[in-house]
């Protein structure tokens, strides 16, 4: 009974924000010297919650404003309208890297690494970090003084995507040491899938591609634009090549490495699996284009490629859950939505048959054949309507009437169909994760490794604080039931609200049971020697949402 | 989340073996090889972009030279506007574009321009058609005759040929064929 009261008061005090990692308030003290409370909002990178990150974030940013800015400044058809933009931006870039330089010199006697040398702030200045820093800012106000030829000037300017490092080394440093003593393919596996030893680096890595994913696509529609095509044609010509080089590195990195992952093994059969893969399988499309175009361009207009380049777009659903959720729901419910296509297409079939009937002999040119009638049916049908083929006959106004409002309902089921179906994939997969807080908490003790499942499971179920503390007072409460002496029957059953919490748990663990059991294991032994009655497993089936 | 497995149990080679030895180095052929087609690619928009800046140079001077054709001291005489031809003209008979470029041809510095696809001078042709290639870096000129009010298109285009009149005021399109044979718009402009 102690120890239930123990993790009672555990469970009470849990601290949700902290288990979730949102736990951003900065604990520091305001009675510290302005210098060292300084450092510790905005430098210090071992105080969780300060501004360290996102000061580091938007510098990135910036610096990578600046490469675009730097990269536009040679295109004389976009540099020339907007100079005074251009120019603005730097005077503003400058600025925001003088300020960081010139607090990162005046708070380096704060800093590990410098406070014990005989001159931080020296000590600081010397330091490979800072010296970027400076080479980043100086020539701005070298210009000031000595005229620097314009190419030599953008050339320094340049130099400040070094700036970039101040982020990479240390993400660097942390994947090396999550990645000691393991071979250089599963280093390489570790960058480009998802795994407990890619860190941060793992993140720069997806967001790289994602930029460049981004960009790629950008480029792809803006070419489009004869207008843009016409002034940027060579910078599309440029970005394309970098980014199928980019694209091409990653696609053979996981190719490699893809045997690394659980379910792929083996060099020829691992790496078949991973190319047929729907993902791997869009990374290969994202890049064919490219090879197509250049190697068969002489012998056939392959221009209409160019189009596929856009599937580069999908790369990013990699990184999806709701991707995932979607393709499950669909290959769930694909029997249901076959029989409702079905449906839909024989319904499709007559109505372009009737109105081909009734229509053609008062419009030959507009329904001229079964398989016209059938676009007039499919616009009519998911209630479109163009207007362009209409029925005039009396008979083909009234069958049109009837069959617009079926048509209503009819295209109306797969949509149905599959809301219904994300909504019980989402109440699974709460299901399951409240399941998996029953097992977590019944010690009454949060390990680093439980509550990296609960931050993962929070964050691909994009479930607040608050819904987690909800699911969290659930669990209790359940604990709470389990923990007590356990009331006879009959005692529950003379009181109705304690009869329908007992109701109400028992489903609960009767749901928590389907989650965590073999559902097609169970079900054959369920059917075997008819252990089950068919009343018992449809009651079952219905309370599993499979009914 | 997918996990990588731990190998701990297993006999391993932490250094490179000569399988990521292999893979380096196809992965360094793969990058060459991206570099080298980007390279080509590159060096084909360029020849596009030599096609589009002969196209701009004609642009420049057919308007710079139609602001004052119509002038009675205009420079260039075979390009004066003004001068009617008989309705049989043949080219080369003044007042028609064929006694223009003739004339732009010989004494202008649009004489030494080069079509980069084929190092010769860049020809006018009617169309520019994918499927034709011997059409890369060629000038498509057309005369862009206004419509009657309340058509569908506001003007029609057809190629200005060597026996057309230029006496009157003319709205004109430039394009140029890029590689792919398609026609690339430089600017419409009045001669």
């Amino acid at each position: 009974m102690n120890t239930t009261t123990k993790q009672d008061k555990f469970l009470e005090d849990l601290d949700v924000k902290s288990i979730l990692g949102q736990d951003e308030e900065a604990n520091i003290d305001r009675n510290l010297p302005m210098r060292k409370w300084l450092y510790s909002w905005l430098l210090d990178p071992n105080i969780p919650g300060n501004f360290q990150k996102e000061l580091d974030k938007w510098i990135s940013y910036l610096i990578i404003g600046n490469l675009f800015s730097l990269m536009f400044e040679h295109v004389p058809a976009v540099y020339e309208p907007y100079r005074t933009w251009f120019e603005l931006f730097d005077i503003f870039s400058v600025a925001v890297f003088t300020v960081e330089y010139a607090l990162r010199l005046y708070l380096a006697p704060e800093d590990e690494e410098f406070k014990n040398r005989k001159n931080a702030r020296f000590g600081f200045v010397t330091s490979p970090f800072a010296i970027i820093d400076f080479l980043a800012v100086a020539p701005f106000y070298l210009k000031a003084f000595i005229p620097i030829d314009l190419r030599v000037l953008r050339f320094l300017r340049l130099l400040r995507i070094l700036k970039l490092f101040r982020v990479l080394i240390p993400a660097l440093a942390e994947f090396k040491e999550l990645n000691k003593g393991r071979t250089f393919r599963q280093k390489v596996h570790a960058l480009v899938f998802p795994s407990n030893y890619g860190g941060t680096m793992q993140h720069i890595f997806e967001v790289f591609i994602g930029v460049w994913v981004i960009l790629s696509v950008m480029a792809v529609i803006l070419e489009s634009v004869k207008s843009i095509n016409y002034i940027l044609h060579l910078q599309f010509v440029i970005l394309d090549a970098v980014a199928v080089a980019i694209f091409t590195v990653e696609y053979c990195m996981r190719m490699y490495s893809c045997v690394e992952e659980p379910g792929y093994k083996g060099a020829f059969l691992g790496r078949f699996k991973q190319a047929k893969n729907p993902s791997t399988f869009i990374d290969f499309l994202a890049i064919l284009p490219f090879f197509l175009e250049v190697f068969l361009h002489h012998l056939i207009d392959l221009r209409f490629l160019r189009v596929f380049r856009l599937a580069r777009l999908l790369k990013l659903t990699r990184g999806s859950d709701a991707t995932a959720v979607l393709v499950k729901v669909v290959v769930r419910e694909w029997p249901v939505m076959g029989a409702a296509t079905f449906i839909m297409m024989l319904l499709l079939v007559l109505t372009a048959s009737l109105g081909y009937l009734f229509e053609y002999d008062a419009q030959p040119e507009k329904f001229e054949n079964i398989p016209t009638s059938i676009y007039w049916a499919v616009i009519t049908l998911a209630s479109v309507g163009y207007g362009d083929i209409s029925p005039v006959t009396p008979m083909g106004r009234a069958m049109t009437s009837v069959l617009a409002l079926l048509g209503i309902g009819i295209f109306a089921i797969p949509a149905a169909l599959l809301a219904s179906a994300f909504s019980d994939e989402l109440v699974k997969e709460r299901d399951q994760l409240k399941a998996n807080l029953f097992a977590i908490l019944k010690d009454g003790h949060i390990s680093e490794s439980e509550a990296a499942i609960i931050r993962a499971e929070a964050k691909r179920l994009h479930l607040t604080v608050e819904e987690v503390n909800k699911l969290i007072e659930v669990v209790i409460k359940e604990h709470e039931l389990e923990e007590r002496n356990p009331l006879p029957i009959h005692k529950i059953a003379e009181n109705p609200a304690l009869a329908v919490e007992h109701y109400k748990v028992l489903l609960g663990q009767i749901r928590q049971l389907g989650v965590q059991v073999n559902a097609a294991q169970f079900d054959q032994a369920a059917q075997q020697g008819e252990r089950l009655s068919a009343n018992e497993f449809a009651l079952w089936q219905k309370i599993q949402g499979k009914a | 989340m997918a996990s990588s497995t731990d190998h701990t149990s297993e006999h391993q080679h932490l250094g490179t073996t000569t399988a990521d030895k292999l893979f380096i180095a196809f992965l360094v052929l793969v990058v060459a090889a991206v570099t080298l087609l980007g390279v080509v690619n590159y060096k084909e928009a360029i020849k596009v972009e030599t096609s589009k800046s002969n196209g701009e140079a004609w642009v420049a001077w057919l308007t710079e030279t139609g602001t004052t054709r119509f002038e009675a001291d205009s420079q260039h005489p075979a390009c004066k506007g003004g001068v009617k031809p008989a309705a049989d003209a043949k080219a080369g008979t003044p007042g028609t574009w064929g006694a223009c470029l003739a004339h732009i041809l010989e004494t202008t510095e649009l004489k030494d321009q080069i079509n980069p696809f084929f190092n010769v001078a860049p020809h006018f042709v009617a169309a520019c058609d994918p499927k034709d290639r011997t059409l890369m870096g060629a000038i498509l000129l057309e005369d862009l005759m206004p419509t009657p009010p309340g058509s569908a298109t506001p003007f029609v285009a057809s190629q200005l040929v060597e026996t057309d009149a230029i006496d009157y005021k003319m709205q004109l399109r430039l394009s140029v064929c890029d590689k792919g044979g398609y026609a690339v718009k430089v600017a419409e402009f009045e001669f």
